[in-house]
Order: structure tokens, then sequence, then C-alpha cells
């Protein structure tokens, strides 16, 4: 019954688990935000960034092939104005130091409740 | 020294039930194991790396993980394993290890995906002398943790 | 007749109030059961207890017109319940007047509390519609003029042994008048309720009609007398002696069962476990009537001193049996005795009052140091025996903290607050159900409401243990040998006080986000992820308690049909009598629950569709032995519930709906062409009774009314999101179901953008949406049209209708198409943004008032959005449609 939107936000999700994509999808998709894409490494992560250019990234910290923080260095120095946001079961203020080095503008950790995750991205997109 | 970070993972991996709704009690002592072949029939290795190399794997019997994942799931009730259920599981151990190494004082720990393997005759770093193991008590069952460190 | 209350009184004012009514409601109820079962004597008795128990209230407060018309009343019931009179419907009759005058003082009375100033003194005028002084001399006149007291005419129901003698006897009683004082002078005696204080017992004999009494009994034996003398004691207006002749019924009735029955029970069983708990209820009951009669004399009464030392007797006398029950230990017989001395020391207290001779007591200081020393004595033998578990547990014949399904009492303007059931009731049923449908959307936290799920549905042996009232005194909640008879498990809680709890569960809902943004602000500014992740762990336990209440509050606004349904048989009463039909009317599923706010407006449409049903669905007798149906017609009421809905059913086996001449009617009114009336089948031709303005009535009759017609009903009900349905069969009967959302609460609702504001749409009455490319839209006489699935819709910008501006048309106007259930309207909107489950809450006070809104709610990022009410705006578009078309005519020229 929905027509599709103008301008809903796009969203890019990249975790190695496919329950946190559905987890996230499942909460952000009925607040009105669109997936625009779900990567399982960071490097998928970084290869199709420049083709999805989304509103923002919610990406993984541990992931095979490429963690979330190299793949944040390498999205930020091509497209400066990506946001990014970690989501991760880790957090200590090491990781936490190196994700914001590495142009993260928001850090999440697992697990984590839908409200939360709704109020923080709508912070981060509105940053 | 493996005694104080193995005390860490079990208390952090509590609190990670915890925080899923998930009454979890840690009373069992710390020993080494008795035997390398695990009694359950499921396992989550989650490896360590920078400051503190090895692993740590969460054993437990199916029906404990399936109970886990459902309510990581919003309390839904699981049949069996399938492939959003093993992640779902996975992610457990990630959870639990990943919020351990940030609790561990002085020192800076990576994790690695996770694993999960099942089974009827698991063994569990059988070539390994320093491990360590204990038990959680769950309301969904018994949950094992071992760690086992290189020198 | 004028009154003044204090500020502190005004709170004893609503107390009284609020009991009123329940007394009235469960009187009215009890008087129709009369009328067609003939009198059991228990029923009798009941209504005998209500209306005295609510002219001894009444008394407190010097309300004259309503205790002489209980009084009267009462008088009446008495004269019933002993058989001297026969019972006819025209005495029915009378007392539902009574009634009715009775609760119309009452509601004046509601009413001026509910305007008063709080702090200010509160002053009311008491009116009545009825001729109050001629329904209590109608009431007079059922009764026979009184026997002359010879032979000890036995007009009391209860006959006991006489244990002892009573000393002295009325005839000693003192007059505060001279010579005796008729009923006839009753009358203008009240015209001075406020006059100063005489002393403290006015126990006025009348005349020479008092037998001498010789037994305890002497108040009962002569019934006449016993309320006479209260009569008079009232005609001084003086609170205190009204609130001695209370004492005293109130006291003999105890009386009579501790010393009759369970005494002499314990002494031959001293193991009575429950005959002990009864015992222990009556003489703590005693001594809080001891304490209220004190705190209506003077420091200089000379009741008081007496009085005093009788209620200390008591406390110690409950001491001694509380820790005997606590024990659960037997009676022992010594025990046993001194209750009987205690209750002797009351008897002789009761006496000096009835007497007027108010001494101390010189056998209660010695009594008294026997208490003591039975309680010593009982420590003593007692301090070997283990304490049984739980101390104050409940023992077979108590069942305060049993999980049983309790009975409500229908309240007037109360949501009674229940215990939980231990099986699934829908309610918490349909609020696990949400809560698990919500969680999948809900990861891991998926852990805060599934708690929430677990909790209402097993956990209710916790709340089971929440008591009304105090543990030891579970007196007035169970058994029909309680004085005011009441049962059930509940709380009465005022809405106000419900009002002020949603109110702050609401503001939780809002404040609880603050954790997360502490959380993330910790983590991202200040570099603290450990501490980030604490505040968050504590604000995820926050939102999963907040999740909690919201469920429970939810559950308590649930409040059973049976509030809606309970005037209708007397609703149904009447009008069989006002147009001579017989009529019965069946209710079921009365305990079936909805939202307060949908109970509170199912009301008016319910009343207008069984007025319906009997006045125009039933024929009379006559017709209907003509028809071969039976002479008594039925009516049906029901209620029940499925799944995420209630159903409430009205049906009637009258005349049922002519297709044909609904059609006629509508073809003659213009609603409809000849032709389309021939197309329509018999269910659409019944669809057509819902068209405003429609009615078959020949004669609009007193009863329906006019300008209630089936359309508002169905408006009415549309807007509390249900659905009414219409099935007849000409000749036998028609049917109406209603269905109703079992709670207005949570709904599904399309968001969307207005004027850079966020505003909600209910999804129900949501049809379509669509997105328009600027040329469709057609330009009519001002106004915009759509032409869409072949029909022509009027279209609007939802932003000119609530007054914020115009939209302006881009290539692909998002237009959303709106209905109330027979109306359609297209709103254009700036921008569409998705469909939710949304927590309706109702607006504060100061925004309510705007048109258009229907309520607000708050999002996952703890904004607020406001959602529209669709009728309001359509009623709103419409006016703008038509605005504009008298713009475009302008324009045109």
């Amino acid at each position: 019954m929905m027509a599709e939107n103008q301008t809903q936000k796009r969203i890019m999700l990249v975790d190695d688990s496919p329950f946190i994509h559905k987890a996230l999808s499942k909460a952000l998709v009925p607040a009105g935000y669109e997936i625009c894409g779900t990567f399982r490494n960071g490097l998928q992560a970084v290869e199709a960034y420049g083709n999805l250019l989304p509103d923002l990234l919610i990406m993984d910290i541990t992931m095979p092939v490429m963690d979330g923080v190299q793949a944040a260095r390498e999205i930020t120095a091509r497209y400066p104005g990506a946001k990014i946001a970690m989501l991760s079961a880790m957090g200590d203020e090491d990781i936490l130091a190196e994700a914001k080095e590495a142009g993260a503008l928001g850090f999440m950790t697992k697990p984590f409740a839908n409200d939360e995750l709704l109020a923080a991205v709508s912070d981060y997109l509105t940053k | 020294m493996i005694r104080e970070h193995l005390q860490v993972f079990a208390k952090a991996s509590s609190d990670v039930f915890a925080s899923l709704g998930v009454q979890a009690v840690h009373q069992a002592p710390l020993a080494p194991p008795d035997s390398f072949f695990s009694r359950y029939d499921l396992a989550i290795i989650v490896g360590l790396a920078r400051d503190l190399r090895g692993s740590v794997v969460y054993s437990m019997d199916t029906e404990t993980a399936l109970a886990l994942a459902g309510q990581m799931m919003g309390g839904m009730s699981l049949p069996g394993l399938d492939e959003m259920v093993k992640s779902a599981v996975c992610e457990l151990g990630n959870m639990c290890a990943g919020s351990s190494v940030c609790n561990l004082p002085g020192l800076t720990a990576d994790i690695t995906p996770p694993t999960l393997i099942t089974g009827s005759k698991l063994a569990i770093m059988a070539g390994s002398d320093n491990v360590l193991m204990t038990e959680i008590a769950t309301s969904f069952g018994t949950v094992e943790v071992r760690l086992g460190l290189e020198e | 007749m004028q009154y003044r209350f204090s500020a502190d009184d005004v709170e004893m004012l609503q107390a009284f109030i609020e009991e009123a009514g329940e007394y009235l409601q469960r009187v009215e109820e009890e008087l129709l059961k009369l009328e067609v079962s003939d009198g059991t004597p228990g029923v009798l008795n009941d209504i005998f207890r209500q209306i005295h128990t609510l002219k001894g209230l009444a008394s407190f407060f010097g309300f004259a017109e309503i205790t002489r018309l209980s009084h009267q009343a009462e008088y009446v019931l008495d004269a019933l319940r002993s058989d001297r009179i026969q019972l006819n419907s025209s005495i029915v009759e009378l007392l539902l007047n009574a009634g009715d005058a009775l609760g119309e003082m009452i509601r004046l009375l509601q009413e001026s509390c509910e305007k008063w100033n709080a702090g200010t003194v509160l002053e009311i005028e008491l009116t009545c519609s009825q001729d109050v002084e001629k329904l209590i001399q109608d009431l007079e006149s059922i009764i026979p003029p009184k026997p002359s007291a010879s032979g000890g005419t036995m007009a009391s129901t209860t006959v006991q042994d006489s244990l002892e003698p009573v000393g002295g006897t009325p005839s000693d009683c003192e007059s505060e008048d001279k010579g005796t004082e008729t009923e006839a002078s009753v009358g203008q005696a009240f015209n001075a309720p406020n006059a100063p204080n005489a002393p403290n017992v006015a126990v006025v004999q009348e005349g020479s009609d008092l037998p001498v009494a010789s037994d305890r009994n002497h108040v009962t034996v002569n019934q006449d007398t016993h309320i006479d003398r209260e009569l008079m004691a009232l005609v001084k207006g003086q609170a205190s002696a009204a609130a001695a002749e209370n004492f005293l019924t109130d006291a003999d009735e105890h009386s009579e069962i501790i010393c009759g029955k369970l005494l002499i029970d314990l002494d031959g069983n001293p193991g009575d476990m429950a005959a002990l708990a009864d015992l222990f209820r009556r003489v703590h009951t005693l001594k809080g009537n001891l304490g209220l009669l004190l705190s209506f004399q003077g420091p200089d009464a000379p009741l008081r001193a007496a009085a005093k030392e009788t209620m200390e007797v008591f406390q110690r006398m409950e001491e001694l049996l509380e820790k005997i029950r606590t024990l659960r230990l037997p009676v022992p017989v010594w025990v046993t005795d001194i209750c009987f001395a205690c209750m002797d020391a009351l008897q002789r207290l009761m006496t000096m009052m009835r007497s007027g001779q108010m001494e101390k007591d010189p056998a209660n200081p010695p009594l008294l140091k026997e208490l003591v020393a039975a309680r010593d004595r009982l420590d003593a033998e007692t301090s070997t025996v283990p304490l049984p578990n739980s101390s104050v547990s409940a023992t077979a014949g108590e069942p305060i903290t049993s999980s049983q399904k309790g009975q409500e009492d229908p309240s007037l303007a109360r949501t009674n607050i229940r215990e939980p059931k231990k099986d699934e009731s829908t309610s918490e049923e349909a609020s696990a159900q949400k809560h698990r449908d919500k969680d999948l959307n809900s990861n891991f936290g998926g852990d805060k409401s599934n708690r929430a799920a677990e909790k209402t549905q097993g956990d209710s042996s916790d709340r089971n243990n929440a008591k009304g009232g105090s543990l030891s005194c579970p007196s007035k909640r169970t058994g029909s040998d309680s004085i005011h008879g009441t049962t059930g498990h509940s709380i009465r809680v005022s809405e106000e006080k419900i009002n002020r709890l949603m109110n702050a569960i609401a503001e939780l809902a809002v404040t609880k986000n603050a954790f997360s943004q502490i959380a993330r602000k910790l983590m991202m500014e200040h570099n603290l992820p450990v501490i980030s992740r604490e505040v968050k762990d504590a604000g995820q336990w926050v939102s999963r308690i907040s999740a909690e209440l919201e469920d429970a509050i939810m559950a308590m606004r649930m409040t059973e049909v049976r509030t809606v349904f309970q005037k209708f048989p007397r609703v149904i009463r009447d009008i069989a009598l006002q147009t001579g039909k017989r009529i019965s009317l069946m209710m079921e599923g009365e305990d079936t629950e909805l939202d307060k706010t949908i109970i509170d407006q199912i009301g008016d449409p319910l009343m207008h569709l069984v007025r319906n049903a009997a006045d125009h669905g039933i024929e009379p007798e006559a017709e209907r032995i003509a028809k071969g149906k039976d002479p008594q017609g039925r009516v049906w009421l029901r209620a029940y519930s499925r799944g995420k809905y209630v159903f409430i059913e009205i049906e009637d086996d009258g005349k049922g709906l002519n297709p044909q001449a609904l059609k006629e009617k509508a073809v003659e009114k213009g609603f409809i062409t000849a032709a389309q009336a021939e197309d329509m089948n018999e269910t659409q031709a019944y669809q057509l009774i819902f068209l405003p303005g429609f009615s078959t009535a020949k004669a609009v009759s007193e009863i329906s009314g006019r300008g209630v017609g089936m359309d508002v009903v169905r408006n009415n009900i549309t807007a509390l999101r249900g659905t009414i349905s219409i099935s007849s069969q000409l000749g036998k009967g028609t049917k109406l179901v209603m269905q109703l959302p079992l709670t207005l609460v949570v709904s599904r609702g399309l968001m969307v953008e207005v004027a850079s504001q966020m505003l909600i749409l209910p999804l129900d009455n949501v049809l379509e949406t669509l997105k328009v490319p600027g040329e469709r839209l057609l330009m009519y006489r001002g106004r915009k049209l759509l032409h869409h699935r072949g029909e022509v819709l009027g279209v609007v910008s939802l932003a000119e209708v609530i007054g914020m501006g115009q939209e302006e048309l881009t290539e692909r106007t998002p237009v959303v198409i709106v209905t109330d259930g027979h109306m359609k309207v297209g709103l254009i909107v700036n921008r569409l943004i998705g469909e939710q489950d949304v927590l309706v809450k109702p607006l504060p006070d100061y925004l309510s008032s705007l048109p258009g809104m229907g309520g607000g709610t708050i999002m996952g990022d703890g904004r607020v959005a406001l959602v529209m009410n669709p009728i309001e705006l359509i009623k709103m578009a419409t006016g703008t449609i038509h605005k504009n078309i008298l713009k475009g005519d302008e324009n045109d020229g």
C-alpha cells in the first residue's frame, strides 16, 4: 500500500553476522529507514561504499578479511563526509580512540535495544 | 594471571547474559579441565589477539544455545539451528568475549570473529597446557567457559 | 436546604458520596429483582441494610432530606421483611422512585464537590426534582398504623436466646423535650438542623407504646419504637446522637452473633478457626465503632469516659484473640469466659446509653486487669510454641489472599484495581501478544518486553498478596455475614489517582531515553566507554521496568462492561411500562473487559440501540400474540471477547427490519434513486438506517428521541475504532453487532510530515496512499478533486486543514486517502514517512482542545508526535472544501 518515498534515509550495514543484519533491519525499517546494502566484511564495505553513498554506515569492528576500523579509515579517506557509526561487542578506551581516529562519528556497544539504536541513528543523521 | 583473566571473562559474560534478560550466576570454581572432551555438544570459539593471545571457548547444550538465541530474538522459541540461529549464537560468543576483553585491566586485547562447532564428542583445547575453565549457571542451562592462553 | 462544610470535612463528604452511590446502585438492582422473584427475605434484608447504612451515613452530615427519605424507605422495607405488609409493584415503584430521588441528591452533592475550590468552605444547596415530602408521605401511607405493643409483637427476623437480662429498661429514658414529639411535628423540627448541642443521649420515649422489655432483644422486638427513637434523635440534628443510635444497632447485631453463636461454637469446639476468625473480625469492628462513637463525644461528655474504658477492653480482647489466631491455637476456656465478660461490659455500656445515665462502669477496671493477666498467661503458655511459617497466614476460613476471581463491585466513577487472575485473562494475553509482536523488531532488546510478558502471565502470586486494608481486619471483604456484604478482592482508587499514575508513567517513558543519550555522550565526547556501557545497562533496566508499568496501567484501565450494562434493566423496565409492552432483558458477559475510555464512550450509543430495540423493535403484546410469538419480548445484551476485539451484541426478537420500507423511505428522502433501490439487496438496505437524518419511526417517540440517529451511533463507534453491523429478519428480530478493539491504546499509524511537523494518522482510517502528479488534480470551483478508481474525491492540503499553511503541489504529491466510515477525503501531505506501532496517549488538557488532534505518542527517539483524529479531520476538511468552494465562487465572480 505504501508508495515509495522520496526522501527516506538510506543506511548501509556491515557485520559478519547475518543475525545482526536482521536485528538491525527489524529496528530500522519500521522506523522509516531504507537499508540500501548489507555486507559481511570491511573489504566489501569499502568496495561498495562509492556506489551506494549511504546517508549512514553502521559497521561492526570484528570482521574477517578487513576489520571495521580499517574499513572506516579507508572510507573516510576517500569520502571525507562519510557518516560512520561503529557497532561492536568490544568497547574499551583504546578501541574507541582508534575508531574515532579512523573517522567514526558514533560508537555503539552490543547488545543494544531498539529505541536506543533508533535514538542514536537519528542523532547521527542530524549531525 | 590466567585465573584473574578467567574471572573477568566469567563475570563479563554473566553480565552480558543479564543484559539480554537471562539470569546468570557465576559461582563455580575455576579449575583446570578434567578432560579435553566437552560434556556439551555445542561450542563457540573466539580467538584472542594483541596483549592476550589464545582463545576463549563457550560450550553448552544445543538446547541452551537455542534458548539463548531465542531470547536474543525477542522471546521466540526456536526449533533448531538454522543459519540465522547459528549467527545469533555466534553473536552471543562475540558479545561475551568482546565485553570481557574490555574489562581486562591494563590490557588491550582484540577478538576474532567467532566460530561455531557442534558435535557429540568435542575436544576443546586439546593441545594446550595453560587452560582454565569454569561454569556459568543460567536459567536456560549451564555455559562452560574455557580460557586457553599461549605462554 | 443549605449545607456548609469546612475544607476538612469535604474529604469525608466525598467518601460518603462514593459509598452512597454504590449502595443506591445495589438497591436499585435488588428492587428490580424483587419484582420478578417476589420478595425473597434475603433480598429484602439486603435492601433494608443498604438503606439503613445509607441513612446512618447521611445523618452524620446532617442531610435531613436524604436521612428522612431513607428512614421512611427503611421503615417500609422493614415492614415488608417482617411480613406486616405484602409486596406489590406499586410499592416497588415507589421504592424505585425514592431510590431515584436519593440518587439525584447524591449526584448533586457530587457535582458540588467537583466544583469545589479546595481550601474554601463548601456550600451546597440540596434540592430534588421529585417532591421528596410527597414521597415520604406516600411511603408512610403504605404502612398500616402501628399496633399497640402488647404481647411483644416480634417484628424482628433474628431470634436469639437471651443470655442475660439487661439492666435498665427504656422506660427510664430521659426525654429532652417535655412530653413526646409525634411524627407530625417532625417536619417543623427539621427547620433547625444545626441546633445547638444538647446532652448527648437524646433518646426520647414515644408515648406509652413502649413495652417493658426484660431481655436484651428489646430493640429488635419492638422495631417501631426503635425506629421512632432514632428519628427523634435525628430531629435534634445531632450527629452524635445519630452516631449513638447507629452504634447501638450495629453493636446489637454483632453481640447477637458473638454471644449467641461464635462464643458458643468455640466453647464446644475450641479449634474452630473460622469461628475464631469471625469473632476476631467482629471484635475489631466493635472496637472501631467504639472509637467512632468516642470521636463524636465532646471532652466533657459523660459518655466519653465510659466508652473509652469499654474501648480499651475491646482493644485488649482483640489483641488477645489476635495472638491466639496467629498462633493457630485452640481457644482455651478461660479466654472464652473473658470474651463473654467483655461482651457483658459492652451490653452495660449500651444500656447506659439507652437509659441516659452515663457513669463509669465499676466493673471495667477489674475487667481490664483480668485482660492483662490473660495476656500474660497466654504469653507464658505459648513461649514454647514455635511460630508457624507465615505469621499472619490465610487459614481455611479466611480467603484473604486467595486467588479467587474477585467479583467487582460496580462503581460509579471509579476504576477498580483487581487481583490479576491466575489463568491468562484476555487483557494480559493481549498485552503479552503485543509485546511478542513488537519483539520481532527488538533484537536483544527482547529481554525487556519478554520479561514483562513473563511477569504478567506467570507471577501473579506476588500481587495476590497486595491487600486492601489491613491484614488483621479482612472483615468487610469476605463472607456474606459481614455488615456491608461486599465481596471481591479489589481496591477502590479514584480516577484522578489513576490518571496521575498514567501521566507519571508516560513521563518516565520519555525520560528513560536520557540514559542512552548520556551513554552516547560519555562514549563519544568523553572517551569513557566502560562507564558508558554501565549507564546504558542501567538504562536498559529502567526501560524494562517502564514497560512493565505501562502494561500494568493498561491492565488497570480495563473495566468490565458491567458498569455500562447495569443501567439497562431499569431502562427496559421503564420502556416496558411506558409502552405497555412486556419485555425482558437478558444480559451476558458483563465481566468482559474493555479499556476505560471505550467504556465511557459506548454508553450513549448502546443506550440508543437498546432503546431502539425495546421501543421500535419489540411489538406490543397483542401484536405478538397475533403473530404467534411469545407475548413477552426479549432483548439480549451480550458481550464477549475474541482475540484482540470485544464484541457487544444487541439482539431482539421483535419485528425486524423491513428492507422494502427502508428503501422506500430512502428514496422518499432523496438519499438514493429508485433505480439504486432496485439494485440493493437486503444487507445493503439495512445499511440505509445509518444515513444521517434517517428514521422510519412514524412518530418520533419520546423514548428514542430525535437527533440521535444511527449515523451518530456509528460515528461514535468508528471514533473508537470499532465497527457495527446489522442483520435482521422481517418478523423475527434484529441483531446489531459492535466490534471494538480491546484497547484504544496500541494501534498502527501512518507517519507523515506536514509543514515540517510529524503527524500520525491512524492506519485504520487510511484507505490508501498515492503519489499524484500535479496535473491529475483537477480544480473545480476552487476545490481540488481527484479522479481515482472510478470515484471523485475531494482533496485538501492537510496543512491547510489544521491551519498550518499550504503544501506546494509538486510533480509527485503525496496524498493520503482517509475515511471516517462513509466519507472519503484525500489529504495532501509533504512527505510519507512510514507505518509504525503507536502507543496513543491522551493529550494534556491544554492541548486537547486543538481541533483534529486525537492524542500524542512518543517516538522511538523520545520525540512527541501528534496523532490525528480522522473523524474530526474529515469534518474540518469538508469545511475547508466548502470554504474553498466559496472562495472559488467569489473568484469566478
